[in-house]
């Protein structure tokens, strides 16, 4: 399996001087395509802080971070959000649907980010409801539907790139545990049958089974002594 | 797919009012104040920019209309005589009491007019004719006045100074800035009144003939009469405006109103769109996650401050517009020309849009824990 995130030495420090915290402490990690990687620890581990570095949404103060082989922690801000879009899907607890937006439309903004508009986005957007089961539902409101069911759409939203990393934050938390399964199954085939890396941050002990591999988080330093190799 | 800021606008009704409620109370109140200042400096000089003088011609030293200074109505005939001059008529104004029916005064500003001369005579009349001021004793009121003035209609008789006055005619919009009405008589009438001398004026009113440089007959008239001044009728409307809004402070009082109206707007306006825009802080922030550029999100706030901007711009001018047209009912008018309401739409939406580039900051600097916790 080839790499798809690298994680080498990061730090992450938040202040200056007497205030300063030091978030994550050398993490070295690597998750490959086609894995399902737990990231577990307790409130304030510093999770997030690695899931945000990961989707390149924060910078680490130190250490280097690979993405589908591109070294990503050199590249100007300006130039995150291409790789966010091409690399990275993002799957969120509080499932972060455009409330403004039918299930539809939430997953064609992703497409027309993509520059894909009109029939096509049209076309794909049935494509990827229909693979997450919600085709007769893509002119709800996000309001009208269920936990999981939005869970659903911001997979489908989160596919709409065709990304080969898939970050989950906490994705089974505003669920029921039947619910949270499902979801849980449908991110196992992303990465088992479409190849595809994906991340889950949890603290769900029900979802265990469908880890591949898990690392545990403390203080900002990977505790289980695994380096994900 | 329609916009995202058009649905984000629309998708909440009551965010949406609220916000719009905002922009339509600035753009209001900023327009209304601004209005209600034009309005005033209007009022200080409209009955020297509709005199139809070209020219005007009053002793030195005179700052402001109402306390002109007689002279001798020798250089009146002098003007007649200078090169230029088409024609010329004389002027007087003069504060003076007005009693009421009931026995009460008021005070009025009485206009001594030459009714056949067509320059600093009463206009848009509503009921009678300027002619009729050659009727004994006749005065015209504005009407938006009578109440002040007790009058109830045509032929209401009363005292100025003492003496007969019948009202025969009635203006409507001839506003003043202080408390005392405009009542136009003739000048021999009106020298009565005030105990002028028959031979003393307070203005000579002149039309430049057609073809002759207003300049020059400017300087001629300046030659000729000794110890008068002559200015033309833009700068003496200029030169009233200033005394009554900056010298005497009562229009740094509305300009000073009008300003803070402006800063509250702009202060409610920036606090209504940056409010909006937080709103939305954790969906831009999504958006950014999913690997939208900034200028894409840019994009997006500024066309939602846009539309706000636009739609609370467009229904507060209409607002405004009737306050307006309703005000020319009353002693005071809120003007609201159309250079006024370009300047207030371009005001608007700058200020909406650097309102929004405040929360951009935010959206920039967005905390990843914001958008990842529920």
């Amino acid at each position: 399996m080839t790499v798809a995130i690298d994680v080498r030495g990061v730090t992450k420090t938040y202040g200056t001087g007497d205030a300063v915290v030091h978030a994550l402490e050398g993490i070295d990690l690597e998750v490959r395509s086609g894995e399902v990687l737990f990231l577990m620890g307790p409130s304030g581990s510093g999770k997030t802080t690695l899931l945000s570095i990961m989707g390149c949404i924060l910078r680490p103060t130190g250490g280097l971070v690979s993405i589908g082989g591109e070294e990503v922690t050199g590249l100007k801000e300006s130039q995150l959000p291409r790789v966010r879009l091409a690399r990275i899907g993002f799957i969120f607890q509080g499932f972060n649907l455009f409330p403004a937006l039918t299930v539809r439309e939430n997953v064609e903004l992703a497409l027309e980010l993509k520059g894909i508009r009109g029939r096509n986005a049209r076309h794909r957007s049935s494509e990827l409801l229909e693979r997450v089961g919600l085709l007769d539902k893509a002119l709800q409101w996000p309001a009208n539907l269920s936990g999981g069911q939005k869970q659903r759409v911001a997979i489908a939203r989160a596919l709409a790139g065709e990304p080969g990393i898939i970050l989950a934050d906490e994705p089974t938390a505003a669920l029921d545990g039947t619910t949270g399964r499902a979801i849980l199954d449908l991110l196992r085939e992303l990465a088992h049958e479409k190849g595809r890396a994906v991340v889950i941050v949890t603290h769900d002990s029900r979802a265990l089974p469908y880890a591949d591999r898990i690392v545990t988080i403390e203080d900002g330093r990977i505790s289980n002594g695994e380096r994900g190799e | 797919m329609a916009s995202l800021a058009w649905r984000n606008l629309f998708h909440d009704r009551v965010r949406l009012v609220v916000t719009l409620v905002g922009i339509v109370f600035s753009v209001v109140l900023t327009s209304i104040q601004f209005g209600l200042f034009l309005g005033f400096v209007q009022a200080t000089a409209d009955l020297i920019a509709r005199s139809g003088a070209d020219l005007w011609v009053h002793s030195q030293g005179v700052v402001n209309l109402e306390n002109g200074i007689p002279f001798n109505e020798r250089k009146y005939h002098q003007a007649l005589g200078v090169p230029g001059v088409a024609d010329a008529r004389r002027l007087t104004i003069n504060f003076s009491t007005w009693k009421k029916p009931n026995g009460s005064d008021e005070s009025i500003l009485l206009m001594g007019v030459e009714p056949d001369g067509g320059m600093g005579i009463p206009w848009n009349l509503v009921a009678g004719r300027v002619e009729d001021l050659h009727q004994p004793d006749a005065v015209i009121i504005d009407e938006l006045y009578r109440e002040k003035l007790g009058v109830t209609g045509l032929g209401q008789v009363v005292e100025i100074q003492g003496r007969r006055a019948r009202v025969v005619g009635m203006t409507r919009g001839i506003r003043i800035f202080t408390t005392s009405p405009a009542v136009f008589t003739t000048i021999d009438r009106a020298r009565r009144y005030f105990g002028l001398p028959g031979d003393q004026t307070i203005y000579v009113l002149v039309k430049v003939a057609a073809g002759a440089d207003p300049a020059v007959v400017r300087q001629s008239l300046r030659e000729r009469l000794a110890y008068v001044d002559v200015l033309t009728t833009a700068e003496f409307a200029r030169k009233q405006a200033f005394y009554w809004m900056f010298e005497t402070g009562a229009g740094v009082s509305v300009l000073i109103a009008a300003l803070l109206g402006l800063v509250v707007g702009v202060v409610v306006v920036a606090q209504t769109i940056y409010a909006s825009t937080m709103d939305h802080l954790r969906e831009y922030g999504t958006l950014k996650a999913m690997g939208a550029s900034n200028g894409y999100l840019y994009g997006v706030i500024i066309r939602q401050a846009l539309i706000s901007g636009m739609i609370g711009y467009t229904v507060g001018i209409l607002i405004s517009l009737v306050v307006a047209q309703t005000s020319l009912q009353t002693t005071t008018a809120i003007i609201l020309p159309w250079w006024m309401l370009v300047i207030l739409f371009v005001v608007t939406l700058l200020m909406c849009v650097s309102a929004s580039m405040v929360s951009i900051n935010k959206v920039t600097r967005l905390d990843p824990a914001m958008i990842f916790k529920g």
